[in-house]
């Protein structure tokens, strides 16, 4: 937590050289993905909400917070791409938050992860309206589409953006991921096909298990 | 109802379990309301809420975000002040500098999508390589005990001495040096700012009790160092050679 903290306050600071070095000093103590995005990344995003919510900051400073932090995951992702060599599998991925919601971070680390497994990715980002994610989704026909909200009330988003996407005719799996998954249930939302993930944890787990699945498919 | 229906912000009474007593007509424009403050602000933010306006002995302010009527997550600023257990809250909502804000910050974010991290990584060697390269286009060699030489290359700007003056003061100290030849036979271009830098270096050997000198002066660079605001008034010579000669 440390760490976090610590990294908060340069995020705060907008000091992209700095937060920079921090992560490439865990990511140089074999620290793998998972841990940095959990443990480092996000616990300083919350530590930079919870600043927020007992008053020491304004959302002025958050949003500049974010957008530092938004640098330092893709060059994260960059460097990662060098250090690993990483193997297409096949499959491709796209990443999008329901309309209006512009949390994206979260989904960023996401996309990100779903990258080191092989997959063909693309980061969409914040408050991308349904009818553009399923022009973008016929033309590109991804596996997987990822839907991110943060906000409860964006949760009434959720409903068209699942049914209309899982109808596509290539059928992609859509999966639903944020913070309040971890608090409420939403699967009302979604159908029996839909995947509802709380955190980055169980997207890794996900990846894990599909990339295993795929690995079989290809021996039979 | 008394005056402060007529407040141009919305504005609200409230008693000490944050029961709304009264509000201004434009608090009422904005905000569908009922008994109670709370029920105005977003649930997540209530416990933010409570935290500013149970602050009753003293003024108190804060984000918080709150529920109206075009928008159920808008950003407002609160102010509340206490007074014989009645709370005065005056509600205003973040204006368009936020939206500004969040415009660039959004602009940044596509910018940074289309960044090859790689060139950027590149560019930032490059001037990391540049750094070097300057540090190492002042050596300070040692001529005889009491003279030494700095060639300088490269082009003369305002980098070339700053990253330098340091060490070239400290090595002229510890070494005792009566002379100190600067050779500007490597010199490429100057700027305006890099001679003032220059000049100011020379000025600062001639305070320590130095007697600069100056070595290789090309056409160009006698044309920069004319305009000078304050030419040093040391020795030019015109070939290193010469220097020697008058050392030796």
């Amino acid at each position: 937590m440390e760490k976090a903290i610590e990294l908060a306050q340069h995020l705060l600071e907008g000091d992209q050289d700095t937060s920079w070095e921090l992560i490439e000093d865990e990511r140089k103590a074999s620290k793998d993905s998972l841990y940095i995005y959990e443990n480092i990344i996000t616990a300083a995003m919350r530590h930079i909400g919870h600043l927020w919510e007992t008053n020491k900051i304004t959302v002025a400073d958050e949003h500049l917070a974010t957008s530092t932090c938004d640098y330092i995951l893709a060059r994260y992702n960059w460097q990662n791409g060098i250090d690993k060599q990483i193997s297409s599998n096949g499959k491709k991925a796209m990443f999008l938050c329901v309309e209006n919601e512009q949390h994206f971070l979260g989904l960023k680390m996401a996309s990100q992860l779903f990258s080191e497994y092989g997959w063909e990715t693309k980061f969409h980002g914040p408050n991308l309206p349904l009818e553009y994610v399923k022009k973008a989704a016929e033309e590109w026909k991804p596996d997987a589409i990822c839907l991110s909200f943060s906000i409860l009330y964006h949760a009434e988003n959720l409903r068209p953006y699942i049914k209309e996407l899982e109808e596509l005719p290539h059928h992609p799996v859509v999966i639903v991921g944020g913070r309040l998954l971890s608090q409420y249930e939403f699967e009302r939302y979604g159908s029996d096909r839909t995947l509802f993930l709380k955190n980055l944890e169980d997207v890794n787990d996900w990846l894990d298990r599909h990339q295993h699945g795929v690995k079989m498919n290809v021996r039979c | 109802m008394s005056d402060v229906k007529y407040s141009p912000q919305p504005y609200f009474l409230l008693d000490r379990d944050f029961n709304i007593l009264e509000f201004s007509q434009i608090g009422a424009e904005i905000f569908s309301i009922g008994d109670m403050f709370l029920e105005l602000v977003d649930w997540e933010s209530h416990k933010k809420a409570t935290n500013i306006l149970g602050n009753r002995e003293s003024r108190a302010e804060g984000e918080l975000i709150m529920k109206t009527k075009e928008s159920p997550y808008a950003l407002f600023d609160i102010s509340v002040n206490w007074n014989e257990d009645k709370g005065h809250v005056i509600c205003i909502e973040k204006d368009h500098r936020l939206a500004e804000l969040e415009s660039i910050v959004e602009k940044h974010r596509k910018r940074l999508a289309e960044t090859n991290i790689e060139l950027l990584e590149k560019k930032e060697l490059v001037e990391k390589t540049l750094f070097e390269i300057k540090s190492l286009s002042c050596p300070f060699i040692k001529l005889t005990k009491s003279a030494a030489l700095v060639p300088l290359f490269g082009n003369l700007d305002e980098e070339l001495i700053s990253q330098n003056e340091k060490s070239v003061l400290d090595k002229t100290q510890q070494g005792g040096y009566l002379e100190i030849l600067f050779d500007f036979n490597g010199v490429g271009d100057l700027t305006n700012e890099g001679v003032e830098a220059f000049v100011s270096l020379v000025k600062e050997l001639q305070l320590m009790g130095l007697q600069p000198c100056i070595i290789g002066i090309k056409p160009n660079h006698a044309f920069y160092l004319n305009n000078s605001k304050t030419v040093p008034d040391v020795p030019f010579l015109n070939s290193l050679s010469k220097a020697f000669n008058k050392l030796i």
